[in-house]
């Protein structure tokens, strides 16, 4: 493999790493931390990437601030939903569990009557830079800069601040904390929201490199499902460990020609067989087959194992 | 309190079941466009979900060929009622659907299916019902079907002009990357031959040969990452690139290809992008110049067109609709059925069938159009277009009346009239 090869399935690993991390880092604070299985994720997913749409088509605002707005808007509605729904759930997972689907749905639908059932695109003019013989684009860096950056937000606001400090006594004990002065259901309620935000966040990031419509969270959820229950239950090891694990396999798999076959034809300028595989189908199996694998060995996932062995 | 039932209620009762149980079978001798003034017709379309980009076009060419043939009478003095439904990008709701319109709503024709794998889930119904259908959409050729009419292009009428325009212009290398279901690799079959024997299902003499270079990539529809398979592509280097993606989801491949600087680069064809009005969605700095060909594109200059064109923007209040070939062959299949139901004085299958079979031919807006007998699928001519700058296409080139060739050759219903098939190159 030569060097600029070698360059650029890095950093096709790197984006397969982001993209799980951008996905799965609020559903790591939503399902991770406080145990509520949110399928409406997914949409707030799409409702970032539909406020960077109305913010750029409709308001003629700069990309950027569209991106800006997205965890604002989106942690607003996260907050109502949790405020309206959730918080007479708390305690019953299957009860949260059909509700957020019915959230899911309603936010789809609520989402086709405003913009219709059509794919849009937000172009985006950032260029590219070269590696060796391959040019790639700059748009992947930076979504790799934000996504390590949201990481360690996510952090410093739960290690260093006050805030941060009192949502984990609230997850750990809800009633010790509720003891000792701390408002919980207001700490359940923004902890939600900033899940909710990130969510948006990542939608609103992804947004000009895929197709902008209703139903777009559905392709993303399980994944992002996925990324957390391997990651396990330590919110930001967790994510990066699995989000590493399982983007390094996904593009790893993805480069590998699998098998040759025969082509038809008249065989005119030889070679006649041509490599199939190596495409984002067999990536998707082997992430599958891994995450599989290591939910068996780890229950817990990565970092519930780690957890145990201290 | 309940009285005991008495002779009379009884009989009553038992009239009124009996009644419910044989009325149906009675209707399913004389269906229901036999007795009413309304002849219901049937149209599966995907309205939502991620083939909706091109079940949108066809529902609006739908929808304004019955609003039109109804504005001019109706079909044999009888108005259509056009019953639609949403089949949800989900291949699980064609079948559904069909026994629906079939049974129940006991409609003259079905028109739709846009994926090939939406078509194969429910054509077995169709050939069940003996049901007269029409697909209306490009597809990777070979269906032979008594029950079935094609007004979609296939195979040689697209990838001929295409190999010859990209081998001539481009190179001989190309790369494929190709949606991952039947039309995806049967087309791959396809247009790995015509694209080594320069253009032709047989060798073409003189002029180069293609090759492949790299792999052919078939990408599940969900897929919307493109990463890995833009540098592949970049290593393959190709002279051209043919693709045959499909769905809402695959838009993103030419955003992405743009975006890694390579648009330029690499140049594109394709047999199936346009058709969704894809270079509505995109920027022009992201595909102009991306190659395609088809027999319809809003630019055609004819009297028809202009009217159609006209109609079209009226009926959904936006003077920059772009139809595309998915709305236009809606619109034509449409008035193929009608045309044979004029011919037959008939709705009825057979007597359509034959009809049609007459070789029946019309100008459309695309021009004029003509169906093969045989194969049950359309001659065209075809037009080579590259994008524009201004959401549009630029014909290159157009080829009269091109045959389905592939097809053709295979297929003969008037020989074989109980064929129900899909032929497809080994």
């Amino acid at each position: 493999m030569s060097l600029d090869t070698a360059a650029i399935v890095v950093l096709e690993i790197l984006n397969s790493i982001t993209i799980l991390v951008l996905l799965a880092l609020g559903l790591a604070l939503i399902f991770g931390m406080m145990r509520i299985v949110n399928l409406a994720q997914g949409e707030f997913f799409t409702a970032g990437a539909f406020t960077v749409l109305t913010a750029v088509r409709f308001a003629h605002l700069p990309l950027w601030v569209g991106m800006l707005l997205a965890p604002l808007v989106v942690a607003g509605i996260g907050i109502a939903i949790e405020r309206l729904i959730i918080r007479r759930l708390y305690g019953r997972p299957l009860d949260v569990m059909l509700a957020t689907w019915g959230v899911s749905l309603l936010l789809i639908g609520l989402i086709t009557v405003i913009f219709g059932a059509v794919t849009q695109g937000i172009p985006f003019a950032l260029g590219n830079f070269q590696v060796g013989r391959y040019s790639y684009p700059e748009y992947r860096i930076v979504m790799t800069t934000v996504a390590a950056g949201l990481m360690l937000g996510v952090y410093v606001l739960f290690r260093y601040t006050a805030f941060g400090r009192r949502a984990r006594a609230t997850i750990a004990n809800p009633e010790m904390a509720s003891a000792a002065g701390i408002n919980t259901p207001r700490m359940f309620m923004l902890t939600f929201g900033l899940g909710a935000g990130l969510a948006g966040a990542a939608g609103a990031i992804m947004a000009p490199i895929v197709g902008v419509v209703p139903t777009m969270g559905v392709l993303y959820i399980a994944r992002a499902f996925i990324t957390v229950v391997v990651g396990g239950p330590v919110v930001l090891v967790g994510t990066l460990s699995s989000a590493s694990a399982l983007g390094f396999i996904e593009a790893l798999i993805s480069r590998f020609s699998l098998f040759q076959i025969e082509t038809a034809g008249h065989c005119a300028p030889p070679p006649c067989a041509i490599n199939i595989g190596g495409s984002a189908f067999f990536g998707q199996i082997a992430l599958l087959i891994f995450a599989i694998l290591l939910l068996r060995l780890l229950p817990q996932g990565i970092s519930g194992f780690w957890r145990q062995r201290r | 309190m309940r009285r005991p039932l008495n002779r009379r209620e009884f009989l009553r009762t038992a009239a009124a079941v009996g009644g419910t149980a044989v009325v149906p079978t009675l209707l399913k001798l004389r269906p229901a466009w036999a007795q009413g003034k309304k002849v219901p017709v049937g149209s599966l379309l995907d309205k939502t979900g991620g083939i909706n980009i091109y079940g949108l076009p066809a529902i609006a060419g739908t929808e304004y060929a019955v609003a039109e043939i109804n504005a001019k009478g109706g079909l044999l003095g009888k108005q259509l009622e056009l019953i639609q439904y949403d089949t949800q990008s989900d291949i699980a709701n064609f079948p559904k659907f069909a026994k629906k319109l079939i049974l129940e709503d006991q409609v003259a024709v079905i028109h739709g299916g846009i994926t090939s794998a939406s078509r194969e889930s429910f054509r077995p119904v169709i050939d069940e019902y003996k049901q007269l259908y029409f697909y209306n959409i490009i597809y990777e050729g070979g269906v032979c079907d008594k029950y079935v009419f094609v007004t979609g292009e296939t195979p040689t009428q697209q990838m001929g002009p295409i190999a010859k325009y990209a081998l001539k212009k481009y190179g001989t290398k190309a790369y494929t990357v190709a949606a991952d279901y039947n039309f995806g690799h049967i087309s791959w079959k396809w247009w790995d031959i015509f694209w080594r024997n320069g253009g032709g299902l047989e060798p073409v003499a003189g002029g180069k040969k293609g090759q492949h270079v790299g792999k052919v990539e078939f990408i599940p529809l969900d897929v919307t990452d493109f990463n890995a398979t833009i540098n592949r592509i970049q290593e393959a280097k190709p002279d051209v690139l043919m693709s045959f993606l499909v769905g809402g989801a695959h838009i993103n491949f030419y955003r992405q290809f743009a975006a890694a600087g390579l648009k330029n680069k690499i140049p594109i064809v394709s047999t199936t992008f346009g058709f969704g009005n894809e270079h509505i969605v995109l920027d022009a700095k992201e595909v102009e110049g991306l190659v395609a060909c088809y027999p319809y594109f809003d630019e055609l200059d004819n009297a028809q067109n202009r009217t159609f064109k006209a109609a079209m923007k009226k009926k959904m209040g936006d003077p920059n609709y772009y139809i595309g070939d998915a709305g236009a062959e809606s619109y034509n299949g449409w008035h193929f059925w009608a045309k044979g139901v004029q011919k037959a004085g008939s709705f009825e299958r057979e007597a359509v069938t034959k009809a049609l079979e007459s070789g029946i031919e019309w100008d459309s807006p695309m021009g004029r159009v003509k169906m093969d007998p045989a194969s049950h699928h359309t001659i065209f001519t075809m037009h080579l277009a590259a994008v524009n700058n201004k959401r549009g296409w630029n014909v290159i080139e157009s080829f009269p009346n091109i045959p389905p060739t592939e097809t053709m050759q295979l297929c003969d219903l008037i020989k074989n009239p109980n064929q129900h098939t899909q032929f497809q190159p080994k």
